[in-house]
């Protein structure tokens, strides 16, 4: 995926989708993986759940100079959540309105918990 | 029953919001090993920090053991509390694991309490079983060494979409009539404090919650009393305790009636049981001060321990009433002088008893101005002087 870039020149990253990056030097790659963002040699960058987001959006905004910002998606689905949604939502409408959403979203997390 | 205690989650996958600290805990508990650095929780109450904790020590099979570090503020009494528990891990089985929970570890103040935060320190740098922290607040100087010795993870104010979402599936659950708007509402005021979103819950659904609870209440004094004291186990009687609907003073004094007036106990099972009587006089009394009504949910296991395996029977209705009042007021402010005045005196608390506190008094009698100022230098009142010339009359 590539970065999405709005018309006032903001970079758009969606949490959990691999993204790519342009080649930013060794002291930009080893604060990316302080900041725990995820690296794949095939897929790029990829912002998780265990990424400390403030500092990977300030490593980045300053090595491509220019404003970062991460664009949420649904913890349930993982749809990239529209610009209607709430600031800080975190589940987006469509999931909110199903009857079983508290029985996914716990699901989704135990589904986390396993992977470690 | 609180509902919020009541609907407490017992896995940490149903628990909700703060997603990223929840998986850091787990991470943290799993990987554990001695040399390990103690974890920290920091956020506002009501967010899921001690749930968080005890869900995933459940779990990977530990067992928690909590103090919560403004009950036992001091050096010596962190320290009297946290040895006697790594000395009796041996109680937990060989093959059972526990981890300690220090809970509002910012509840520490005071210029006492930086012995105690100085012992949390080498503590946690020497402990041979994982432990957990939780504080309301991250700025506080007094922390910040704590902070630095531990691993932080940070929790914030839950989501209210995530709220509205819980609410309405323990309404489903429960069968309870509530509107959807109303669970908004609710989600929208709780400010991301869960606990705060099920009080409120609790408050609107209060009439449908006769059907709703299913536990027994006790309502005279005379049937709860005999039930708690006929409790086989220390869970049991916290049960009963909790179901006995009084308030947490008439619970202390109650139980402290039926441990003055009991025949069948040695005067040693006696002593300990007023000890922890007064651990949670002095626990009440704090809740009070500072508004705490967390703390609530340790003083039923306070008074539990007094009572249990000490074969007591129910209070002696004997004894006259403005007696029995007599002696629990003098026990209260005998207990004040014993916990501020021996530390000053380098003495221990029973010879401060015996010997100190009757000489102090028959010295004051006559002299009342240097009376009051003894007084006021510890800040004592009325009641104090009351006792204090009392005592002097006896001897």
């Amino acid at each position: 995926m590539r970065l999405s870039t709005s018309v006032s020149h903001k970079l758009r990253i969606a949490s959990n989708k691999w993204f790519s990056l342009p080649r930013l030097g060794r002291e930009v790659f080893s604060d990316l993986m302080k900041a725990k963002v995820k690296y794949d040699t095939k897929f790029g960058f990829k912002i998780t759940s265990e990424t400390d987001v403030p500092r990977a959006i300030s490593v980045l905004s300053r090595a491509l100079d220019q404003q970062v910002e991460l664009q949420s998606s649904c913890f349930i689905c993982n749809e990239i959540l529209g610009e209607n949604e709430k600031p800080g939502s975190i589940i987006c409408a469509k999931c909110k309105d199903r009857e079983d959403c508290y029985a996914l979203y716990t699901m989704k997390f135990a589904t986390l918990v396993e992977n470690l | 029953m609180m509902l919020s205690e009541r609907v407490r989650p017992r896995k940490i996958a149903l628990l909700i919001g703060n997603e990223q600290s929840r998986v850091q805990l787990i991470k943290w508990l799993k990987n554990w090993k001695i040399g390990s650095k103690a974890v920290l929780l920091i956020g506002p109450p009501g967010v899921g920090k001690s749930t968080s904790v005890y869900a995933a020590a459940s779990e990977l099979g530990y067992s928690v053991v909590e103090y919560n570090a403004s009950d036992v503020r001091t050096k010596k009494r962190l320290s009297e509390a946290l040895s006697g528990t790594l000395e009796n891990a041996s109680l937990f089985g060989e093959q059972e694991k526990m981890l300690i929970f220090l809970d509002e570890v910012d509840g520490l103040s005071g210029r006492s309490d930086y012995a105690g935060i100085e012992f949390i320190l080498e503590f946690i740098e020497n402990a041979t079983v994982p432990v957990a922290m939780a504080a309301n607040v991250e700025d506080d100087p007094k922390l910040r060494k704590l902070s630095q010795k531990s691993q932080l993870i940070h929790f914030g104010p839950v989501n209210e979409d995530l709220i509205y979402i819980y609410l309405k599936t323990i309404a489903k659950r429960e069968g309870l009539p509530v509107s959807e708007k109303a669970l908004q509402q609710i989600a929208v005021a709780c400010r991301g404090d869960v606990r705060f979103a099920l009080n409120m819950f609790q408050t609107l659904i209060g009439d449908s919650l006769s059907s709703f609870q299913t536990d027994k209440q006790f309502f005279s004094e005379a049937s709860a009393m005999a039930a708690i004291l006929d409790s086989n186990s220390l869970e049991e009687a916290i049960a009963r305790l909790r179901q006995y609907d009084a308030s947490p003073l008439e619970k202390v004094r109650a139980i402290f009636d039926s441990i003055v007036s009991a025949k069948s106990v040695s005067p040693e099972e006696r002593a300990r049981a007023l000890e922890l009587i007064s651990d949670a006089d002095i626990l009440l009394r704090q809740i009070n001060k500072n508004q705490r009504w967390r703390l609530l949910r340790y003083l039923d296991r306070y008074l539990a321990l007094a009572l249990i395996s000490r074969k007591l029977k129910a209070a002696d209705s004997s004894i006259p009433w403005n007696l029995r009042l007599a002696i629990w007021n003098d026990g209260r402010v005998t207990k004040e002088f014993l916990s501020e005045l021996p530390e000053d005196f380098h003495v221990g608390k029973n010879e401060f008893a015996v010997f100190y506190l009757p000489y102090f008094s028959f010295y004051f009698k006559n002299r009342s101005s240097d009376l009051t100022k003894f007084l006021q230098k510890y800040e004592f009142g009325d009641s104090e002087k009351r006792v204090m010339l009392k005592i002097a009359t006896e001897h």
